[in-house]
């Protein structure tokens, strides 16, 4: 799944406002800090406590993310905070660098990938731990089927080819029905992208809005649903597999 | 959380396992599931003269959902359509003594019972 953007990171969330007032430079005190060096004497400072990684890679909130910026930004944040080039530094910013290389790592992983990224950013704004799946009711007697056929296999005897045959293609019209429908769920995702973009470039308050909100409701929705078939067709895959 | 022995003995000794021939037209077949959890259930009834004369079950699902949909076969049986559309997910709580955590489980056998009479209903032009 590919995603384009038009901007990148110009959109600051809530976060950014507070960073240069929360902390002085922890090595010259200096007010002057940003992000992450102190603009006076240039020491990398540690990521403060409730930095997400959306701000850690210095991106907006927004969901299309241009993915080459991204991949750019993270190598260049590696770079600067590499624990091998502070190897001969005092052990405070020896710990720094690799406090923050290991959330640029978590947080580059995340974004790189649209559905992870949808994930994080529900659970940011929700504040929920993690994300439930659920079986898509339509697809009940779909999910039946395939366990139903799954078990079947498994009992078949090996010489029973017609039998194997039967439950092979019961599974794999079950695989291309369920393959379609997370492909439309996508497509439904990758729209619900673009309007929660259009919302946050056009956020005045601090907070999120209700619309903002309603359209990660609707995501979620679709995550739980796109991460309940998603082990349904690995099971699929499996057991064709065997 | 342990199983109460009831719902161990229909574990162990599920009644009315198996399938009826979907294609026949005295039979109706309901298949539902809990989005929570992921259980399915597929629950048919063979009614003839407005009696259910047999039911069939077959779940996937925790030992509290193949014993609620045990235990609903059983019950079903003998009764007429309009007695089983009556039956309660409640009553099965009570029957099996199932935790509060494991309610949805009798819901769906409920659930379960209605989507198979009205499978029924539909197939014989019944309103």
């Amino acid at each position: 799944m590919e995603t384009v953007s038009k901007k990148n990171g110009s959109e600051r969330g809530p976060f950014f406002e507070k960073i240069p007032a929360e902390r002085p430079c922890w090595s010259c005190q200096s007010e002057k800090v940003d992000l992450y060096n102190c603009v006076s004497c240039k020491t990398i400072q540690e990521f403060l406590s409730d930095t997400d990684y959306f701000a850690s890679l210095n991106q907006g909130y927004t969901l299309n993310i241009n993915l080459d910026q991204l991949e750019k930004q993270y190598y260049e944040l590696s770079r600067r905070f590499h624990p091998d080039f502070f190897q001969q530094r005092p052990k405070a910013e020896q710990e720094i660098s690799l406090e923050n290389t290991a959330l640029l790592n978590k947080a580059y992983q995340t974004l790189k990938d649209p559905l992870k990224r949808a994930a994080y950013l529900i659970q940011l704004v929700e504040g929920e731990n993690q994300m439930k799946t659920q079986a898509p009711a339509s697809l009940f007697e779909d999910i039946f089927e395939v366990q139903e056929a799954v078990e079947e296999m498994q009992a078949l005897d090996p010489s029973d080819q017609v039998g194997r045959r039967k439950r092979e293609d019961t599974l794999k019209s079950a695989l291309e029905k369920m393959q379609r429908y997370q492909k439309d769920e996508q497509d439904k995702l990758l729209a619900l992208f673009t309007k929660w973009d259009q919302l946050e470039v056009g956020r005045k308050s601090q907070a999120f809005s209700a619309a903002q909100k309603n359209c990660l409701m609707e995501m979620k929705q679709i995550l739980s649903h796109t991460g309940y078939l998603e082990r349904v067709i690995q099971d699929i895959k499996t057991a064709l597999k065997s | 959380m342990s199983y109460s022995k009831k719902v161990i003995d229909h574990y162990n000794n599920p009644r009315n396992m198996g399938s009826l021939d979907k294609g026949d037209k005295e039979v109706g077949t309901g298949v539902v599931g809990a989005p929570e959890c992921g259980d399915v259930m597929k629950l048919q009834l063979k009614i003839s003269g407005g009696v259910i004369e047999d039911a069939r079950f077959k779940t996937f699902g925790c030992g509290s959902a193949i014993a609620s949909s045990s235990l609903a076969t059983e019950w079903v049986k003998g009764k007429t359509i309009d007695e089983a559309f009556q039956i309660k997910n409640t009553e099965i709580v009570n029957e099996l003594s199932l935790p509060p955590v494991k309610i949805h489980c009798s819901v769906l056998a409920e659930d379960a019972i209605k989507a198979a009479i009205s499978d029924y209903k539909k197939k014989n032009d019944i309103g």
